[in-house]
C-alpha cells in the first residue's frame, strides 16, 4: 500500500488484531491439564494447514464472509455461483483456488474437491442455497459442516443434517467459525508492519517467530502472498499470524510490526448513568456492544444510584462480559468522571502509539438540550464532548448497526474516524456508507475514500459510496433523517457541517450517533 | 450624453485593474482605487482647466457603488468560521478586545491632541479583514493558531467599529453629563436588531431541520432560476432595510446577514462562488474604483493635506503596532509586530467611517481625501511589512495553492 504508509494517517490495519471469542473455548479446564501435549498437537495441525497442500477447506460463497475466510485458511477453495465476482476473486486468491458453480450442485462440487474436504462452510447468501449445500457435504461424509443462515428459525433444519449452523453479523461469523475449526483456541490475527519496524527488510526464514505462531499471508497492496521462507517484509504489509493460543497472538503481531498492539481496538466503554432512566439506553446499547467487541464496561453513578450497580453487574457476569462500577458524589459527577476517564486514558498509554490503535468509548443517553441549558453551557452530553478526548456514543438502538453512515471531508482528524468506523463496523459487521459531499471533493477527501474502501476490501467490510451535490450540512441532513442508518459517526471539528447541526442530531437524531472529538 | 457611459469606463476599469495591480504587486482592490484617481484626476484636470466635464457620473453609479459595498460585507460576514472561533473559546477573543480597547485608546488621545474627535479615533483604530483573510491563505498560515489569532483580533476591531459607528452616528454630538438627552430609544434598538438576528437563526435552523429537501434546491449547482442567489440577497437587502429602519449603519445589518448565512448552512461553497461572481464580478469593483473617481483632488491642493499623510500613516502603523504587543508572550516579539503590521491594514470599513464622518460634516474634503490615502497606503504597506517578519515562518511551511482561493484581494 504504497499510498497510504507515510505515517500521517493511522492505518486501519493497525488497529485491528482479530481476536475470535473466548466463549468458543469452553473446554479450556481440559486442555490446560495436559497443556504439552496440546500445544504439540496444535502445532502440528497449524502445520497440516500451511504445508499439506490437499484436504481443502471448502467454501461455498465468494461474498464478504467467503473472502475473509479465503484469506485466513490458506487451503481454502471458493465455489461461486456469480460469474462476475469470479474474476476478482481469481485476481485475490489465484485461479487455483476458485471455482465458478453452484453449492447445490453436486458436479461442481466434486470439480472444486469435496470428495477430498477436511471441513464445508456455506456462506452464501440464501438459506435455501446453503441449506442444500450442506445436504450434498453430509452426503459425502465430511467431519466438519458450518452453515451461516440468515434466519435463526432454519437452524434446526441444518442440525438435522449435522451442521453447525451460525446466525451472526459479519465479523462475529467468521470469528465463531474460524473458532469452530480450530477448537484448540487457535487465534488469528492482522496487523500492519509500521515504517522503520525491525523487521522490515528481513526474510521470513530469519523472523524468529515464536513457538506455536505461523505466518499465514502477507498482504502487500492488492496482492496476497503466500509466506516463502525467501520472501523480504516490507513496510506497509498486512500479515496474518496463525497462534495457538490467544495470548501469544498479540505480542508476536507485536514483534512483527513493530506496533505495540497490546490493546483491543474496542477497549473500555464507560457509562455515565445520571438517571436511572438511562440504564434501558446507555447500558444495554453499552452492554451489547461490549459483547461483541470483547470490552470491558465501566459503570460510573452518583451516589443514590447504587442499586443499578448490582443489576448491572448481574447482566454481565451472566455474559461473561468484563465489568467495572464506581460511584462519584452527585455534585461533581461529571468532573470526577471526567478525570476518571483520563486518568484510565494515561495508565493504559502503551509506547506512544497510541493514537488510533485502540478506542475507548464512552457511552451516554440522549439528552434533549433546553435554550436555556445551552446558553449556560450545563448540559451534559456537551460537556463530555468537550471535556473528553474520547469518542462519545449517543445510545438510541439496541439492535447491532447493520449500516454507519459517516461523512469524510478534509478535515484533519478525518482519517482516524475512519479507522474507528472501521473498528464498529468490524465489530457489528456493518455496512459503512460513506457520505462525501462535492464541495470536499479535493485530494484529502479522495485518498481518505480510497483508503476506506481498501480497508474495508482487507477486511469484509462494505463501503457505499455517497456522493452529494449541495450543502454537505442539508444533505448530512437528509440522509440522517432518512432512517436507513443505524449508527451516525460525526466528527465535532467536521468541516463541512455545522456544529449547530451536529447537536441537533445529538439532541433529535433518529438513532445513535458516534461524536468523536 | 448617455449614463451607460459611466459604466462603460468603469467595467473597463474593472476588467483591466486585476492584471495590474498583478504588475505592481499590491491588492487589487489598491489596483482599483488607484486606477479610478488616474481616471478622476484627468476628470478633474480636464474639468479644472478647460471647464469640460469629460466624464459625467450621476447618482446611479454612486448607487451601484453602495449596493458594491454592502455585498462586499456582506460577503465578508460569509467568511467567517463559527466552529473555530467557538472551538478555540473565549481566551482569543478577550486578547482581541483587550488590543482593540488599546487601540481606541490610544487613538482617542492622540487624535484629541490634534483637535479631533471620538469619530476620528474610530476611524484609525478600524482594520480590515478583507486584507487579513487572503494574506493569511497566501502564507498559509490561515489554519495554525496564529493564524487564527491574528484573524479573531482583526474581526473582533472590525465588528468593534462596525457596533461603536452605529452608536456613535446616533447620537454624534452626545453630551455624557446629561444622561437625558442621549437617545436611548435609539440605542435600544440594537439589542432589539440582535435580537431578530437571533430569531431568524433559530428559524433558519428548525427549517433546515425540517425542512432540508426544499432547502436543499437552493444549493443546486444546476437551478437554472438561481433561487440560492436570489434568497441570499433577499435576505441580505432585508437586513439592510431592517438595520436603516432600526438607524442601524446598513453595513452592519449586510455583514450580519452574511455571518447568518455561513452560520446556518457552515459551508455554502457553491452558492457562496455564485454571490463571489455577482459581487467581485460587478457591484464590489465598482464601489472600489468610484472610490477613486470620486477622490476630492482639489482637497489636495493645499499643502496641509499632504503633509498630513506621512503623519497619518505613522499614527496609523503605531496604534495597531503597539496594542498587538499583547501578543508577545504568546509568540514572541516578532510575530507579536507582524500581527500589528497586518491588521494596520484598513481599507473598507475605515473609509466607510470616514463616509459617515464626512457625511455628518465632522470630518472635511482634506481629511477625508487623506484617510483614502491612508487606505491605500496601509492596505499596500500592511501586507508587505507582515510579509516581511513572517519570512522565516514561512519558509518552513511551503504555501500551498488554496483549492479554493478567495478570489480577490478583499
Amino acid at each position: 500500500m504504497p499510498s497510504d504508509s507515510h505515517g500521517l494517517r493511522p492505518d486501519p490495519a493497525d488497529v485491528e488484531a482479530v481476536v475470535p471469542d473466548e466463549k468458543a473455548a469452553v473446554d479450556k479446564e481440559a486442555t490446560a491439564k495436559d497443556e504439552e501435549a496440546v500445544e504439540s498437537l496444535a502445532a502440528a495441525q497449524a502445520e497440516d494447514i500451511i504445508k499439506r497442500p490437499p484436504e481443502p477447506v471448502l467454501i461455498i460463497g465468494g461474498g464478504r464472509v467467503g473472502r475473509a475466510l479465503m484469506r485466513r485458511f490458506p487451503t481454502g477453495v471458493v465455489v461461486e455461483s456469480d460469474p462476475g465476482k469470479i474474476g476478482q476473486l481469481k485476481d485475490a486468491f489465484g485461479p487455483g483456488r476458485v471455482h465458478h458453480g453452484s453449492g447445490a450442485n453436486e458436479e461442481h462440487l466434486l470439480r472444486a474437491g469435496i470428495a477430498t474436504a477436511r471441513a464445508f462452510v456455506a456462506v452464501t447468501n440464501t438459506d435455501e442455497t446453503n441449506h442444500k449445500a450442506v445436504r450434498l457435504a453430509g452426503e459425502h461424509g465430511i467431519p466438519k459442516v458450518i452453515a451461516r443462515i440468515e434466519d435463526p428459525e432454519q437452524a434446526p433444519r441444518f442440525v438435522a443434517l449435522g451442521a453447525e449452523p451460525v446466525a451472526a453479523p459479519l465479523t462475529a461469523c467468521i470469528n465463531m467459525i474460524t473458532n469452530l475449526l480450530s477448537p484448540e483456541r487457535r487465534v488469528i490475527g492482522e496487523g500492519v508492519i509500521a515504517d522503520g519496524a525491525p523487521t522490515v527488510g528481513l526474510r521470513i526464514a530469519d523472523l524468529a517467530l515464536p513457538e506455536g505462531t505461523i505466518l499465514v499471508s502477507i498482504l502487500r497492496g492488492d496482492h496476497l502472498i503466500t509466506p516463502q521462507d525467501s520472501e523480504r517484509l516490507m513496510a506497509g504489509d498486512v500479515v496474518t499470524i496463525l497462534a495457538e493460543e490467544k495470548e501469544r497472538l498479540v505480542p508476536t503481531l507485536t514483534q512483527v510490526t513493530g506496533r505495540d498492539l497490546t490493546l483491543n481496538p474496542l477497549d473500555r466503554l464507560y457509562v455515565p448513568l445520571v438517571r436511572s432512566g438511562a440504564f434501558s439506553t446507555a447500558f444495554r446499547e453499552a452492554f451489547v456492544l461490549a459483547q461483541y467487541a470483547n470490552a470491558e464496561v465501566f459503570l460510573a453513578v452518583p451516589n443514590g444510584l447504587e442499586e443499578l450497580i448490582g443489576e448491572a453487574e448481574r447482566l454481565c457476569s451472566l455474559n461473561s462480559v468484563p465489568f467495572q462500577a464506581r460511584i462519584f458524589p452527585r455534585k461533581t459527577f461529571l468532573a470526577d468522571f471526567v478525570a476518571q476517564v483520563q486518568r484510565e486514558d494515561q495508565t493504559d498509554m502503551h509506547g506512544g502509539l497510541k493514537e488510533g490503535m485502540f478506542f475507548e468509548c464512552v457511552v451516554v443517553e440522549p439528552q434533549e438540550t433546553s435554550l436555556w441549558s445551552r446558553v449556560i453551557g450545563r448540559n451534559f452530553v456537551d460537556r463530555l464532548i468537550k471535556g473528553l478526548d474520547h469518542p462519545v456514543l449517543i445510545a438510541r438502538n439496541l439492535k447491532p448497526y447493520k449500516n454507519i453512515l459517516l461523512v469524510i471531508d478534509n478535515s484533519s482528524r478525518a482519517a482516524l474516524n475512519v479507522a474507528h468506523t472501521i473498528d464498529i463496523a468490524l465489530v457489528y459487521g456493518s455496512d459503512i456508507t460513506a457520505l462525501m459531499p462535492e464541495t470536499e471533493s479535493g485530494a484529502g477527501a479522495n485518498d481518505l475514500l480510497r483508503y476506506l474502501k481498501r480497508a474495508g476490501r482487507i477486511y469484509g467490510v462494505a463501503v457505499h459510496e455517497r456522493q452529494v451535490k449541495g450543502n454537505p450540512t442539508l444533505e448530512f441532513i437528509k440522509e440522517v433523517k432518512s432512517g436507513d442508518y443505524d449508527l451516525i459517526v460525526m466528527d465535532w471539528h467536521a468541516r463541512s457541517v455545522k456544529r449547530d447541526i451536529i447537536r441537533r442530531v445529538i439532541e433529535y437524531g433518529p438513532r445513535s450517533t458516534l461524536v468523536l472529538p | 450624453m448617455s449614463e451607460f457611459l459611466a459604466l462603460v469606463v468603469v467595467s473597463l476599469l474593472a476588467f483591466i485593474s486585476p492584471m495590474i495591480a498583478r504588475r505592481m504587486r499590491v491588492p487589487v482592490v489598491v489596483g482599483e482605487i488607484l486606477l479610478g484617481m488616474l481616471v478622476g484626476f484627468t476628470v478633474f484636470l480636464a474639468h479644472h482647466f478647460q471647464g469640460r466635464d469629460l466624464l459625467p457620473t450621476g447618482p446611479e453609479l454612486a448607487f451601484l457603488a453602495e449596493i458594491g459595498f454592502i455585498i462586499l460585507l456582506f460577503l465578508a460576514g460569509l467568511e467567517i468560521d463559527f466552529n473555530n472561533i467557538e472551538d478555540r473559546g473565549l481566551g482569543p477573543i478577550g486578547t482581541g478586545l483587550a488590543v482593540f480597547a488599546v487601540t481606541l485608546g490610544i487613538a482617542y488621545f492622540t487624535v484629541r491632541a490634534f483637535g479631533f474627535g471620538f469619530l476620528s479615533a474610530l476611524v484609525l483604530s478600524t482594520t480590515s479583514v478583507g486584507i487579513v483573510v487572503p494574506t493569511l491563505r497566501e502564507l498559509a498560515l490561515s489554519r495554525t493558531g496564529f493564524g487564527q489569532d491574528l484573524l479573531m483580533t482583526a474581526l473582533v476591531a472590525d465588528f468593534g467599529t462596525m457596533l461603536l459607528l452605529t452608536v456613535y452616528s446616533l447620537s454624534p454630538d452626545v453630551d455624557l453629563t446629561d444622561l437625558g438627552s442621549l437617545p436611548w430609544l435609539e440605542y435600544a434598538f440594537i439589542p432589539a436588531f440582535f435580537g431578530v438576528y437571533y430569531v431568524v437563526y433559530r428559524f433558519g435552523g428548525m427549517l433546515m431541520w425540517h425542512q432540508p429537501h426544499a432547502l436543499s434546491r437552493l444549493f443546486k449547482s444546476e437551478d437554472p432560476m438561481e433561487r440560492g442567489v436570489r434568497a441570499s440577497l433577499a435576505l441580505m437587502f432585508g437586513f439592510v432595510v431592517l438595520s436603516e429602519a432600526l438607524r442601524i449603519e446598513a453595513i452592519l445589518g449586510a455583514f450580519l446577514a452574511g455571518t447568518l448565512i455561513s452560520l446556518l448552512f457552515r459551508q455554502a461553497s457553491l452558492l457562496q462562488e455564485k454571490l463571489y461572481g455577482l459581487g467581485y464580478g460587478f457591484f464590489v469593483p465598482i464601489f472600489f474604483i468610484h472610490l477613486g473617481l470620486d477622490f476630492r483632488f482639489a482637497a489636495f491642493a493645499e499643502r496641509e493635506a499632504l503633509l498630513l499623510v506621512p503623519g497619518l500613516v505613522v499614527v496609523g502603523f503605531g496604534l495597531k503596532i503597539l496594542p498587538s504587543l499583547l501578543w508577545a508572550p504568546r509568540y514572541g516579539l516578532r510575530r507579536a509586530v507582524a500581527m500589528g503590521g497586518l491588521n494596520s491594514s484598513r481599507l473598507t470599513l475605515m473609509i466607510a467611517a470616514a463616509t459617515i464622518g464626512r457625511d455628518l460634516g465632522i470630518l472635511d474634503d482634506t481629511l477625508y481625501s487623506a484617510v483614502i490615502v491612508l487606505a491605500i497606503a496601509t492596505s499596500t504597506l500592511g501586507p508587505v511589512l507582515f510579509r516581511v517578519l513572517m519570512k522565516d515562518d514561512v519558509l518552513s511551511a511551503p504555501p500551498t495553492p488554496e483549492p479554493k482561493e478567495v478570489p480577490r484581494a478583499e
